[in-house]
């Protein structure tokens, strides 16, 4: 191989935004995370059980615009969700702390850009399956709809719904993942405590609920209070009985101490390698 | 002007020094930083990369704090002694991804990664092959091309000559030296000394986390007073001339080594450099080599850390 020197050049262009840079970031491994088998997968899967079998029983019954049907979605899909937060946010950071390129992210970007773009992709690919079939569902359901307009924009309300509700998983389980995803460098770990912690927390939950007989346990539950929330949200009645905020304040919680647990692992911890 | 200046810079691994009162001051050009394995380079590199935080005193590069300073880390250019590319990219993919994070458009952003990678002797064949199959001085050469991607003012090589093939390590010598004369300063360290003399004679010398010597090759030999410095002389006569020699005050021992060399340990190298030639002149002898093994960097380092 040749010895080619460069002409040693300033540029005089302009740097793209911060955006356009964590855009970079979040293009390139969520294209990474795209060509997963598994991502596929729980793609395929969310859709067809949440979406193609909903539409089936549109088909065969036509819709009344109730929320239970929309919000059903949510409830049935809990462990496409997890397993999906799981597979795309559990190497995040692990995988950078594997390869010890998170050194390089700090050289062109700022510690807050890396975070945000990281964010960025979990958020994406998890709205991918939380949000986007809730939408699709609902306008679905809309054109099949046999019900006047006078009543269909009486219930428009739920997209509303649909649509804070997908925002909140995904803000929840993104922060969540990442911030496992942070706390090791093997993205196995990450992705088994990141499918554990909800998991878990709702058989612990479950559990201690029955043997004490005391309902205000099952806050110990992530899912638990997401299902508080997403009820509040679509006007049902609320499974258990302890006021809506309260899960939502456990909730905030979560992905506050989430927040923190990244913040602490990027901002203030060293980089080690 | 000061690009690196460290002061009392100390730094803790639990109870192990990395760093112990360190204090240097680096200036343009290109800066050697040499020392044992465990002397502390890669640590007071992390400091200054503001990979990690020092425990105690003060660091500045290009007049800055570096612990959480993103603008900095806009004018440094790093090569790090770890691995830390991704296996499944190609190198062209991963440059032109890493400048178009530094901000540079997708054409520029091409550009820079094609160049930067010509510039470390790589063909576009070779950029387009997954890093996973690369040799080490292959990846070793990707990381250099990503370190001057985004025309840093300062660049700093750890152990980036190691695991790379003479060619290898020429090309990247070329490089640095000629980025060098393109205002472009470096910090290279080893613990290969003859590599980094091969580079620069401003050096900074490392052992057990403090600053051994710093400053000209020639300088720092200075420093050495006690330590006397050898001179070799081919010469047609080496016994007459040696006993010439061992006349002179400033000369401690001649060793006869055969009929035309000996070997001459002087405290006063500059006394002895005057007087030599006199001698030669005068007695009408037939030198044909003055080799001094001191300036040699290793030689004034194993005296400097008594090893």
């Amino acid at each position: 191989m040749g010895i080619d020197f460069q002409k040693y050049r300033s540029w005089d262009g302009t740097h793209s935004s911060m955006i356009k840079r964590v855009a970079v970031l979040v293009k390139k491994e969520a294209f990474l995370a795209l060509k997963s088998k598994w991502v596929i997968a729980l793609i395929v899967l969310t859709y067809f059980l949440g979406v193609v079998t909903r539409m089936m029983s549109i088909v065969f019954m036509p819709v009344k615009f109730e929320s239970s049907f929309f919000q059903g979605f949510f409830d049935d899909s809990q462990l496409w969700f997890i397993l999906m937060a799981a597979v795309v946010g559990s190497g995040l950071i692990a995988n950078d702390l594997r390869n010890k390129s998170i050194v390089l992210y700090f050289s062109c970007l700022p510690k807050s850009a890396y975070a945000a773009g990281k964010f960025g992709v979990v958020a994406g690919l998890l709205s991918i399956v939380v949000l986007m079939p809730g939408v699709l569902l609902f306008f679905m359901a809309l054109l099949s709809s046999s019900e006047s307009l006078a009543n269909i924009l009486d219930h428009i309300w739920i997209l509303g719904a649909i649509v804070a509700t997908g925002l909140f998983i995904t803000a929840l389980m993104s922060s969540v993942s990442l911030a496992i995803s942070s706390i090791t460098s093997d993205k196995r770990y990450a992705g088994a405590g990141i499918f554990m912690i909800f998991l878990l927390s709702d058989i612990v939950a479950g559990v201690m609920k029955d043997i004490l007989k005391n309902d205000r346990l099952a806050m110990i539950s992530i899912w638990n209070n997401i299902r508080m929330v997403g009820n509040q949200l679509f006007r049902m009645k609320l499974p258990y009985d302890f006021p809506w905020y309260e899960s939502l304040l456990v909730l905030a919680a979560v992905i506050i101490c989430s927040a923190g647990i990244i913040y602490w692992k990027i901002f203030k911890k060293e980089v080690r390698v | 002007m000061s690009i690196i200046s460290a002061d009392g810079l100390s730094r803790w691994y639990g109870e192990v020094i990395g760093l112990n009162q360190f204090t240097v001051d680096i200036g343009e050009g290109i800066t050697g930083i040499v020392g044992p394995n465990g002397a502390g380079k890669t640590t007071f590199i992390r400091i200054i990369t503001g990979m990690i935080r020092q425990s105690k005193g003060s660091v500045e590069v290009l007049g800055e704090k570096p612990w959480n300073n993103p603008s900095l880390n806009a004018k440094v250019g790093y090569c790090p002694e770890h691995e830390m590319l991704y296996p499944w990219m190609n190198a062209k993919e991963f440059l032109i991804a890493m400048a178009k994070m530094h901000g540079y458009s997708r054409s520029e952003s091409e550009k820079r990664a094609y160049e930067s990678l010509e510039t470390v002797g790589f063909s576009r064949k070779d950029a387009e092959r997954k890093i996973g199959g690369y040799s080490k001085g292959m990846r070793q050469k990707v990381k250099i091309a990503q370190s001057i991607l985004h025309e840093p003012e300062l660049l700093i090589l750890d152990e980036s000559l190691a695991g790379t093939d003479p060619i290898g390590r020429k090309t990247i010598i070329e490089l640095i030296r000629k980025m060098a004369k393109n205002g472009i300063h470096s910090l290279v360290s080893s613990h290969v000394l003859y590599e980094v003399e091969k580079l620069t004679e401003q050096v900074v010398l490392v052992n057990d986390g403090r600053t051994v010597a710093a400053g000209d090759i020639h300088e720092i030999r200075k420093l050495i007073d006690k330590h006397p410095h050898t001179v070799n002389i081919t010469v047609n006569n080496a016994r007459k001339l040696g006993m010439e020699l061992m006349k002179k005050e400033s000369i401690v021992s001649v060793s006869i080594i055969d009929e035309n060399h000996l070997s001459v340990k002087t405290h006063e190298p500059e006394v002895f450099y005057k007087t030599l030639p006199e001698i030669i002149v005068k007695k009408k002898y037939e030198v044909s080599e003055i080799f001094s093994p001191d300036d040699n960097l290793q030689a004034i380092f194993r005296y400097l850390v008594k090893k």
